[in-house]
């Protein structure tokens, strides 16, 4: 029995580890393997999940958010009705430290910090937020929440600023 | 008395000649030590929006614009108003119906209320607006190659239209534009 509990608490503290050294890469396309537009099916085997939507083709809402957990991280996903697939995925945040960007940003980053790292990129600075825009394809963003000009939460969604414009 | 009568002669036409002198330089330079103020809508009695008529009375000056008369559809012109350079951009689809959509200037003198000017850090720029969204981003050096030094820091309305542009190079303001109608791209 002990060796069992042993064995558990091993794997628990090199899983935790992993997820440290590895950390999870937030990108203009999704975070880690959480990829902006994929449908409903195979989101449901990356979360290990039956997604049952309150709204999505029960009333005339095409958008819902549901809470989840991606890799033991509480994660906020955004879904969108889409005609072909039921729905498909169509933006994702957190507020967990363990995701980040490749550049490093991430839970705990100042505003200074994202400004100067990011200055052949477009940024898009509100009140609670700073989205910054893929260069080479506005219309796809990281998102970042921010709190007396710190991150509190990070995500990837397409630019809400770009939506309409083609 | 009689013997520096010449000499008193000789001052008070050098002090007559020193006044009109400065006469008329005041037409072409800015005053000193005097900020114009930049808004939303406009850099001091320059309005956005304005028509060629209302322009040239505040310019005192006839504008002439060529592109309109084509088949343009703007046209920018570079004036001096109050001494300062100004380029401005006029919308329109003739000469007579053209209106002011954007003024630019790279004058010390022209700041904004929190007193962001040529020669600020952008950082401060951007900071000075915190209610404001805000676009920060480069500009493009030669399409579609983004420049490594020149940016933007557009300040935006609430209404998302009118906008405060601050021209970035290395850092720093080098020019202020208010513009009517900005979107980045």
């Amino acid at each position: 029995m002990k060796k069992i509990i042993l064995l558990i608490s091993f794997a628990a503290v090199a899983s935790f580890a992993s997820a440290q050294n590895n950390g999870h890469i937030v990108s203009f396309d999704g975070m880690d393997e959480l990829k902006i537009g994929i449908g409903k099916v195979e989101l449901e085997k990356l979360l290990k999940i039956k997604i049952e939507f309150k709204h999505i083709g029960k009333d005339e809402r095409y958008t819902e958010t549901i809470n989840a957990t991606y890799k033991g991280i509480p994660m906020e996903i955004d879904m969108m009705r889409s005609d072909e697939i039921v729905a498909r995925l169509d933006g994702m945040r957190t507020s967990s430290p363990l995701f980040k960007t490749a550049e490093g940003i991430g839970v705990g980053s100042d505003q200074q910090t994202i400004i100067n790292t990011y200055e052949k990129h477009l940024l898009i600075i509100d009140k609670e937020t700073i989205t910054l825009a893929d260069a080479d394809n506005l219309h796809s963003s990281i998102v970042f929440w921010m709190k007396d000009k710190k991150v509190v939460a990070i995500g990837s969604e397409p630019t809400a600023a770009f939506r309409d414009r083609e | 008395m009689k013997k520096n009568m010449p000499l008193v002669l000789g001052l008070l036409v050098c002090i007559v000649l020193s006044c009109n002198n400065k006469k008329s330089n005041e037409k072409d330079d800015p005053p000193q030590n005097k900020d114009y103020l930049i808004r939303m809508d406009g850099i001091d009695s320059l309005k956005l929006e304005m028509t060629r008529a209302e322009l040239e009375k505040v310019l005192n000056t006839k504008i002439t614009l060529p592109n309109l008369a084509t088949t343009r559809a703007s046209d920018t012109i570079s004036v001096k108003y109050r001494g300062i350079d100004m380029t401005l951009i006029m919308d329109g689809s003739d000469d007579s119906t053209a209106t002011l959509r954007s003024i630019q200037t790279t004058h010390p003198s022209c700041k904004t209320a929190s007193g962001i000017g040529t020669g600020a850090d952008k950082i401060k720029a951007i900071e000075a607006y915190p209610d404001n969204r805000r676009f920060v981003g480069p500009e493009y050096e030669e399409y579609p190659v983004r420049s490594a030094t020149k940016s933007v820091v557009a300040v935006m309305d609430t209404l998302n239209t009118r906008a405060i542009i601050f021209h970035i190079i290395d850092k720093k303001v080098v020019s202020v534009e208010v513009n009517s109608y900005y979107e980045y791209y």
